[in-house]
């Protein structure tokens, strides 16, 4: 899929070492980052991320210049909530999609798009944005911006996928008695955040409130049942003392537990998805280890995350190359299920 | 194996069934939810016909020949595709229902149980989506036929209301020529005696004296030959206003209606000998269309016209009477014409009821004049028997009503 992955921690210096090509660009949230320049600059495709992964290190400034190998083409879906068609999407064997990961769309647009894929075509992908958890147009080519919108890179090369969170129930079943795409509006048939709040308080021992609500539900995401799967995790970030807003949709009587995590567990969870990667690459070995990983799982783990790096890496032979993006939720499908957009998991990917 | 599992995600399958009455959208969001929860890479929902024809579907479309029914008559049943997959079938409403999954042969054996346990509500469901089309479809078919119906009926009323004023027309007609028959006359008879006294050289045009008789008899004979034609242009008139319908209301006393009705009929009962009494007992306005209210008291009078000549009564008379009752002001027409038959007084106002049939009647004057006085001014049109002959009613709101309500509102605002 990608012939050569570079890192710059600045434009100017990017500007000065890219070559002719075709290319995928991702962008660390805090990078001195001029769109108007673009224009100058081969094709490309790109989106802005928390933070951004090369080896063994996350960056909050900086990019990574993909370039797209022969056998790769990439688009822009300006917007996610019309139908679209590309040339050969029915043929490809892989995918790597970026989503406006603050978009209310996404649910519908991955699943138009996986009716349109091949039979045993694989992806990864995730949600682009800023950590100011405010949609901007953080999806873009040479010439514009835009929000509500998607990239597919697609191509003829096999790849490897493996999913895995490490979160685990604490508390439920309980029922998501009513919502409203991405917005938790009722559980048990009262508010969501009253009754979050008395579940979370009950085992942090802390005071849930408005303003401490993201430190806090970080560590007590919510898991979707499914049947012989681990849970759908799906991140509360805001609230406004009666709804719960989430990263990716859930349905109205969805069955969800209370979910924790330690950071071993979470760890060890990147390490078997890496391994499950590695494994379900039938044909050649990985040239790129690219990791797809929650903003949260980095915020959550805090020092160890770089102990999730390296287990990761280690998985893959030493001369892979080792990037990724930090994201707002996380896409899958090693072809064997419906496809999810996952929260506080970990995608790796064997490119 | 979570049995704990297994039991929440049924729950979970359960209510996505039926969350629709449109089938469509009631499979699709089933098939949505099942497939998430067990796995199932692609779901559909088949349709019978020559064969099985996709009706909707969930999931990968390069999937879906996997998952396309074969002719098998069985209600289920599982098909292990070369690359290990399964293929599950359920014959469910009137269709078949498939999906494909990718787990162990346990996984689906116990998926399976799911199906099973949620069968008989999902085939419901089906059921009453498919009722709730029957159903939709029937009541556009109904409507059609209402709306058929109404039309037929619209040109109905199109074309009593077209009888209605021809035969208006006709018995206008024959009132104007009453009411021109005596000044027609009494200009000939003027016209007449001028050539008379010509003739006769009555005047001796060669004195003065006769000159200036001559000059005064001829300035009389053409001043009364004016008087006429003035009244015969007043009646012309007095016809065309009448045929001209009313767009406003107005106010009037329903005694000026009456005095006007007889301007144009009143000479048509004077000459069969009808005598006609007024008595005025009101002193208030009604707000109505009052040419509309004089056609139906025309109407009234012609009825016990033509009964009068038909059964040639001596001393035959109308009284007619204006009153007020309790907010309503009220005209009563009473004649001496031996009433209407017991038999038939509940169906004279009815369209097409007549009792002159073969002397042109039409059936439609007293259903017009109903229509009139009920839907149109708001008032009440009732017929009974007096003993001597028949009594008509037409009942209308004063305006002395209205002043009183409005003076009481003003007060309580106040």
């Amino acid at each position: 899929m990608f012939e050569q992955v570079l890192y710059f921690a600045s434009f100017e210096e990017l500007q000065k070492n890219v070559t002719d090509g075709r290319y995928l660009l991702v962008v660390a949230e805090k990078s001195d980052f001029p769109f108007e320049m673009l224009k100058n600059l081969p094709p490309l495709v790109g989106a802005i991320f928390p933070r951004i992964v090369f080896e063994q290190q996350s960056y909050d400034k900086g990019f990574i210049l993909a370039k797209l190998n022969n056998n790769t083409s990439a688009f822009i879906v300006e917007e996610m909530d019309k139908d679209f068609s590309a040339q050969d999407l029915e043929k490809l064997n892989s995918f790597f999609l970026i989503v406006d990961g603050l978009s209310s769309h996404i649910g519908s647009f991955l699943e138009k798009f996986f009716e349109e894929i091949k039979e045993d075509a694989k992806l990864i992908g995730g949600g682009a944005g800023k950590l100011t958890l405010v949609q901007e147009s953080v999806i873009f080519s040479n010439h514009f911006q835009a929000q509500d919108a998607a990239i597919i890179v697609g191509s003829y090369d096999y790849i490897g996928v493996g999913v895995k969170h490490g979160w685990k129930e604490i508390q439920g079943p309980f029922m998501a008695t009513q919502t409203q795409k991405c917005v938790l509006q009722k559980i048990n048939y009262v508010n969501a955040f009253d009754f979050y709040k008395e579940v979370v308080e009950k085992d942090c021992g802390k005071s849930l409130r408005e303003d401490n609500f993201f430190e806090i539900a970080k560590s007590y995401p919510l898991g979707i049942s499914r049947y012989s799967k681990e849970p759908v995790v799906r991140d509360p970030i805001m609230t406004n003392g009666e709804d719960i807003i989430l990263v990716g949709d859930m349905d109205s009587s969805s069955i969800i537990s209370l979910l924790k995590g330690d950071n071993d567990s979470l760890v060890d969870a990147a390490k078997i998805a890496a391994k499950n990667a590695i494994q379900s690459l039938e044909k050649d070995m990985a040239k790129n280890a690219v990791i797809v990983d929650c903003i949260s799982r980095f915020l959550f783990l805090e020092e160890d995350f770089e102990k999730e790096l390296i287990n990761i890496k280690t998985q893959f032979p030493q001369n892979s190359q080792f990037w990724g993006v930090l994201t707002l939720g996380e896409i899958a499908n090693e072809s064997k299920e419906n496809i999810e957009f996952y929260n506080k998991t970990c995608v790796v990917g064997a490119l | 194996m979570d049995f704990n599992q297994q039991l929440l995600v049924t729950y979970e399958c359960v209510n996505a069934i039926g969350i629709s009455l449109d089938k469509q959208e009631m499979i699709e969001h089933f098939l949505r939810v099942f497939s998430k929860k067990t796995g199932a890479v692609v779901s559909a929902y088949w349709e019978k016909k020559d064969s099985y024809e996709l009706f909707c579907g969930q999931g990968k479309k390069a999937l879906l020949s996997k998952i396309k029914p074969k002719n098998i008559e069985d209600a289920w049943y599982t098909i292990i595709n070369d690359d290990n997959s399964k293929s599950l079938f359920m014959k469910i409403g009137k269709g078949m229902m498939s999906f494909l999954f990718v787990q162990s042969d346990t996984s689906v054996e116990l998926i399976e149980s799911i199906l099973h346990s949620l069968y008989t509500k999902l085939d419901n469901a089906i059921m009453s989506c498919d009722s709730h089309k029957k159903l939709l479809s029937l009541n556009q078919d109904l409507n059609k036929k209402i709306e058929e119906e109404v039309r037929k009926n619209r040109e109905k009323d199109k074309h009593i209301l077209q009888q209605s004023r021809q035969a208006q027309m006709g018995e206008m007609i024959s009132m104007i020529a009453h009411q021109w028959r005596q000044p027609l006359s009494a200009i000939s008879t003027v016209v007449a005696g001028l050539k008379l006294k010509e003739a006769l050289g009555k005047y001796d045009l060669n004195t003065k004296e006769g000159q200036i008789e001559h000059k005064k008899n001829l300035g009389e004979s053409l001043n009364k030959i004016e008087e006429y034609v003035r009244f015969l242009t007043t009646t012309i008139d007095d016809f065309r206003n009448f045929f001209k319908p009313d767009k406003k209301r107005e106010e009037v006393y329903l005694v000026e209606l009456v005095d006007k009705t007889l301007e144009i009929i009143g000479k048509a009962l004077e000459v069969n000998k009808i005598t006609v009494h007024v008595e005025n007992q009101s002193k208030v306005k009604v707000n109505t269309y009052a040419n509309e209210v004089m056609q139906v008291i025309l109407n009234v009078l012609k009825n016990s016209e033509d009964v009068f000549k038909e059964k040639k009564i001596e001393n035959a008379y109308i009284k007619i009477r204006i009153k007020s009752e309790e907010g309503y002001e009220k005209i009563e027409i009473e004649d001496n014409a031996g009433g209407i038959p017991e038999d038939i007084i509940d169906k004279i106002f009815e369209p097409y009821f007549s009792t002159k049939q073969e002397k042109n009647g039409t059936g439609l004057g007293l259903y017009m004049s109903k229509t009139i006085i009920e839907d149109h001014c708001g008032g009440t049109i009732s017929a009974s028997n007096t003993g001597k002959g028949a009594l008509f009613s037409i009942s209308l709101k004063g305006m002395e009503n209205d002043c009183i309500i409005n003076f009481l509102r003003s007060l309580s605002l106040n």
